[in-house]
């Protein structure tokens, strides 16, 4: 966040252009190089155990930090809005994203994989960057808002986790495959 | 209980949120759209910002007094009144353009009018004037009353001949004059309705009206009629004909109901009968015109500057001028532009209201937050309640589920 305040100067229109957006996804890279620096470094235990502590503390310290206040502020109010209960259930899509940039992260950094895994790998992660880019395309571009956002995230998160499960596994679509 | 009731100006929101209530508050042609109804529709929560108000304005209330003076002694004076405030049902949004904005304006164009005439030494008149711009005229003329309980302990040598108060003249091709008896014959009144009645003509009529004054009522009728009650020969010119009409106090009073045409032919008819009357002039002549063209007149048309009558109108009559304010803008308005046309400094008498007490909340701010029913509440448990058990059972069995998932999509792939 101080990266992109520090490196990014905001405009003052509402308007979304995507030249910047896109530029300003390349912040998202310093969540990466953070996932890795927890995974690789500060956690310590089997592979597994350390992505998925690393994925879940991510996820729920991400959550609390863009959510709390708004809860705090907003949902308090007498007056009832849907946006909280989308709120909530974007913070769970998160999770699920996260876990599996998590997986992602260290799945990158093995070097025993073959290659179209690894090339389904990049690929996803190159997904995780720009996720927020993606998104804002989809809400400003196709205008898709409200429950039709938060489903289309969900099923776009949903994928990103069943392909991460599927590159972990070492299933990989390839052709000549022996077993 | 009492109830509150609010005057909104028309919004694009405010009618959806009416529109809202208005469905789901009738009955619903299906049991299931009512229980929906009761159970998820919207209800709306509308708060004010501010409390009943109880409290009793101290604001304080000025008279404008502008002269002209004729610089002699024992010169008799003549009056005009106008009071500048507005009421209605509503008294934020009484703008009383017509009632009394343009009496404002009239006097304030008269004020104007008359003033060439006191620049010159050899033309002035013989009359000393002065202009009154009173407060409280909507709560029984309180700056008129204060005004004379001033002017009658002071026991100056001035003598008043005659006040004229303008009450409403910005509509309708007839002037009806207001007196309280009959004027008797070579009096002040009499001779002034006189020359009004020559100035005036078959498309613009001026009547007498004469109606007693009634102090049993709570509410005189017209401004005069304090001065009548202190002795003083009074008269009050309005194009109303009865002092019920509604019109005098109405919320549709804004400037679109002022002509300004019609105004300005008022101050017209008015200055010339004045001048007439001060300066003595022959009006049998002006009785027997032999020609339909030929005029009796002091002012040619331009005189009353129709630009300027209009400003006044815009300035002063344009927007509302509720008593119950603490702001002194319009008083200080009133004396800078009296000022720039009277002959020494204008006056602001403070006015002290008796039997009046005035409140102060005339505006409010309501907030209407959209709420559901609380058994919404109960309903967005149980779905979370759900949402949450599901997500428990998937931890429960994450390892199985994982695992047939990828022994499933093996098999799919190879």
């Amino acid at each position: 966040m101080m990266a992109l305040a520090t490196f990014f100067p905001t405009a003052d229109t509402e308007e979304f252009d995507m030249l910047s957006e896109f530029v300003k996804n390349n912040a998202d890279l310093i969540d990466l190089l953070g996932l890795h620096l927890a995974i690789s470094y500060l956690l310590s235990g089997k592979g597994e155990v350390r992505f998925l502590s690393a994925g879940l503390g991510w996820a729920a310290a991400h959550s609390i930090a863009s959510y709390a206040l708004f809860f705090f502020v907003g949902a308090r109010t007498t007056a009832f809005h849907w946006k909280y209960i989308q709120t909530a259930l974007e913070s769970n899509i998160d999770l699920v994203f996260y876990l599996s940039m998590a997986t992602l992260v260290w799945l990158f950094n093995r070097s025993d994989l073959n290659v179209s895994t690894r090339r389904l790998v990049y690929a996803l992660l190159a997904f995780c960057i720009f996720h927020s880019f993606i998104y804002e395309v989809l809400y400003y571009k196709f205008l898709i808002r409200s429950w039709q956002f938060l489903i289309t995230k969900a099923v776009l998160t949903g994928a990103l986790g069943v392909l991460t499960t599927m590159s972990y596994s070492g299933i990989y679509i390839s052709q000549n495959k022996n077993n | 209980t009492e109830e509150a009731v609010f005057v909104v100006p028309g919004k694009e929101t405010l009618n959806s949120l009416l529109h809202e209530v208005s469905q789901t508050s009738q009955r619903a042609p299906t049991a299931v759209q009512q229980l929906y109804n009761a159970v998820i529709a919207n209800n709306f929560q509308i708060t004010s910002s501010s409390s009943a108000s109880t409290n009793v304005l101290t604001a304080k209330y000025y008279n404008v007094i502008a002269r002209l003076s004729s610089y002699e002694r024992n010169a008799p004076t003549l009056m005009f009144v106008a009071y500048y405030d507005s009421h209605s049902a509503v008294p934020s949004l009484s703008v009383g353009a017509d009632s009394n904005g343009s009496g404002i304006a009239a006097l304030l164009e008269l004020l104007a009018i008359f003033q060439r005439f006191y620049t010159n030494p050899s033309n002035r008149p013989k009359f000393n004037m002065i202009f009154l711009l009173s407060a409280g005229g909507k709560f029984n003329y309180q700056g008129s009353r204060q005004f004379l309980d001033d002017y009658l302990e002071k026991q100056t040598d001035e003598h008043i001949e005659l006040v004229i108060c303008l009450d409403a003249l910005g509509r309708e091709n007839n002037l009806f004059a207001h007196v309280s008896k009959f004027p008797p014959e070579g009096s002040a009144s009499a001779k002034l309705f006189e020359r009004l009645k020559i100035f005036s003509n078959d498309k613009h009529k001026v009547d007498l009206v004469t109606k007693k004054i009634n102090l049993g009522n709570e509410w005189l009728a017209w401004e005069h009629e304090i001065y009548n009650i202190r002795r003083m020969p009074a008269m009050t010119l309005s194009h109303f004909e009865k002092f019920t009409d509604p019109r005098r106090n109405s919320m549709l009073d804004t400037l679109a109901s002022v002509d300004v045409e019609v105004l300005s032919t008022n101050v017209h008819i008015l200055a010339n009968s004045v001048l007439a009357y001060i300066f003595d002039l022959d009006i049998d002549a002006c009785q027997n015109l032999e020609h339909p063209d030929q005029r009796c007149s002091l002012l040619e048309a331009k005189d009353v500057n129709r630009a300027r009558l209009q400003g006044f109108l815009e300035a002063f009559g344009g927007n509302p001028r509720p008593m119950a304010t603490t702001s002194l803008k319009l008083v200080k308005e009133l004396a800078e532009t009296a000022q720039k046309y009277s002959t020494g400094r204008v006056v602001q008498q403070e006015v002290l209201l008796v039997d009046l007490q005035l409140y102060g909340v005339l505006e409010d701010k309501l907030i209407a937050h959209i709420v559901k029913p609380s058994v919404f509440e109960l309903l967005l448990a149980a779905g979370i309640g759900a949402y949450m058990y599901s997500l428990y059972y998937l931890a429960q069995n994450a390892q199985l589920i994982l695992e047939t998932a990828v022994v499933r999509l093996r098999k799919m792939v190879s």
